[in-house]
């Protein structure tokens, strides 16, 4: 019998091209792809010294679905349904994204009437995605309760979406020059019931948990990100604004009917996972501002453009289209060469810059404490 | 006998097509406030203003063309928001371009995606090993394009520019100190 029963200790691949530090007395840690922390499957390599990081690297594409090969196989309507694929929290946005860059390529106008509707939906969108968020990220840190409370209020806006778009997670309901399904009255009311039923609960919210003493022991001076960095990585959306930089894509690169709502861009510079989160407890709270203001002002008309192409073919060219995604900037560029499907598609997903930048903040941290900086980064990983 | 019957035919069609092309179908704003082309050895240059120019990295894109590779850059601001792209065309025979790792970090994720897709070599990545896709993939990069669908410049880009400028002009300095969003969706 010739039985070699020791473990094969060199690794895989990237276990073998990580480049740990010069010093022998430290462990390497793989931490993920299945690691409940790190949502999804991110798998992350540690070299440790006891409970401290010296080095991390994430490894990333475990799920990649290379969406950016199927547009380019796919003519535009049969690819509405995967951008929100892309990004399973704020489907809404991605959608979005897709749709308004051929838009802007062909030069179509879309009704006002369906502006107001893509803002009022794509705002509920991002409640949810940031509740989901809250519930994730405190449970992350040890807090079991609060996405109970965040699951609650998180269902009934999915009903509300659900009685309109047809589903409850990967939305595809906006089509090129519009959207699919009128809103009715009941959406409306619906809507304006769950805003003034969350306005209190935010003062509860913050009352449970933000003034935690716990939780302010994990999250304040955790994770400090200065503004310079997030500019040489790119990063965007909360992050970007929980370092000190009031930078919104609604308002500097004003899409679709922004520029008409009222509304404050949260931003703390106390550049932590603290400044992170209260970020997006405060961007809920400006999301229901611009989805009553939007209600107030629905115009009347058409949700949908009556000559709307359903199979569009736009001119040769190329576009860049930015939009504010939960997350931070999504980007989408599109080049086409005159013919039914993209030529080149190019998805710019925020969290793939945010995620860039987590080596090297969480040099010299506790593991623990890495736990709570990618809680507060928000990934969504494929 | 039948290739004289079938230029007649086909001539017409031709004409129909480019009548249908000059129809102003032209976008008002394509989301770009300028727009450049650069030669290879000077991207690291330009790069370097930008950065000095308070700019941040959007990503980094790729279009497989008849021409070769055209490496995309898109550029942002926080300050003073406005979209910079540099495009920089490479061989196919010979992928490799400079990385911008050294001035922008953010960039090292976004080459190793490039070199994923494309088989586009960055000098000087400091690693440059597959990010998204298998370590063990066998075969092309999955996003070139077969010969016969490949398009060139004229077609995918026909009212640009394609003469490389230099970021030592002053053209180059002044357009991406005043790049402004605001400012050119005023103008169209």
């Amino acid at each position: 019998m010739n039985l070699d029963l020791r473990l094969d200790t060199s690794g895989d691949f990237y276990a073998r091209k990580f480049q740990p530090t010069k010093r022998e007395d430290t462990l390497i840690l793989n931490m993920g792809p299945q690691h409940p922390s790190t949502h999804g499957v991110l798998r992350i390599i540690l070299e440790i010294d006891g409970e401290y990081i010296l080095r991390a690297e994430p490894v990333l594409g475990y799920i990649h679905r290379m969406h950016e090969k199927m547009a380019e196989v796919m003519s535009y309507p049969q690819y509405l349904p995967n951008p929100a694929r892309t990004d399973y929290l704020h489907g809404l946005a991605w959608n979005w994204a897709h749709v308004a860059a051929v838009e802007r390529l062909m030069g179509l106008e879309v009704p006002e009437r369906a502006e107001y509707i893509r803002v009022i939906t794509c705002e509920l969108n991002r409640i949810t995605s940031h509740l989901l968020w809250w519930g994730a990220y405190l449970l992350d840190l040890g807090a079991f309760t609060p996405i109970m409370y965040a699951f609650d209020d998180r269902e009934r806006i999915q009903d509300i979406l659900q009685r309109i778009t047809g589903s409850r997670l990967t939305y595809c309901y906006y089509r090129f020059g519009g959207v699919s399904n009128d809103i009715d009255d009941r959406f409306i009311e619906e809507t304006r019931k769950q805003c003034s039923r969350m306005k209190p609960r935010f003062k509860m919210f913050k009352d449970l948990v933000t003034d935690n003493f716990i939780l302010r022991k994990r999250v304040e001076e955790i994770g400090e990100i200065p503004a310079d960095t997030c500019r040489k990585y790119g990063a965007t959306g909360p992050v970007l604004r929980g370092s000190g930089v009031p930078y919104d894509v609604r308002r500097a690169e004003p899409y679709s009917v922004y520029d008409r709502f009222d509304f404050n861009i949260p931003s703390y510079d106390t550049c932590d996972a603290m400044g992170r989160y209260l970020v997006r407890m405060d961007e809920m709270q400006e999301s229901i501002k611009i989805i009553e203001q939007a209600l107030d002002t629905l115009p009347e008309g058409d949700y949908i453009m009556p000559k709307a192409p359903k199979k569009p073919k736009p001119p040769a060219g190329d576009v860049y289209f930015a939009l504010e995604g939960a997350r931070g900037k999504i980007g989408f560029h599109l080049v086409s060469d005159g013919d039914k499907s993209p030529y080149r598609l190019k998805l710019r997903a925020p969290g793939f810059s945010n995620l860039s930048l987590f080596s090297e903040v969480s040099e010299g941290v506790l593991i623990a404490d890495a736990v709570s900086i990618l809680g507060s980064l928000d990934l969504v990983i494929p | 006998m039948s290739e004289e019957n079938a230029k007649p035919e086909k001539a017409p069609d031709k004409e129909k097509e480019v009548k249908k092309k000059e129809e102003p179908q032209v976008p008002k704003y394509t989301g770009y406030d300028y727009d450049c082309f650069l030669a290879p050895q000077e991207l690291l240059k330009a790069v370097t203003k930008l950065d000095h120019a308070d700019f941040f990295l959007e990503d980094v894109s790729c279009v497989d063309m008849q021409e070769g590779f055209q490496v995309v850059y898109h550029f942002d601001r926080f300050s003073q928001p406005g979209r910079v792209v540099l495009r920089v065309m490479i061989s196919r025979e010979n992928p490799e371009i400079p990385s911008i790792y050294d001035i922008f970090p953010g960039a090292a994720w976004h080459e190793r995606e490039c070199f994923d897709f494309f088989g586009v070599r960055f000098t000087g990545h400091p690693n440059l090993i597959p990010l998204l896709l298998d370590p063990e993939h066998q075969g092309p990069p999955p996003l070139l394009k077969e010969e016969t669908a490949l398009k060139d410049l004229n077609q995918l880009y026909p009212d640009r520019v394609h003469t490389p400028v230099s970021p030592d002009s002053e053209e180059f300095v002044k357009e991406i100190n005043n790049c402004s969003n605001q400012k050119s969706r005023n103008q169209s």
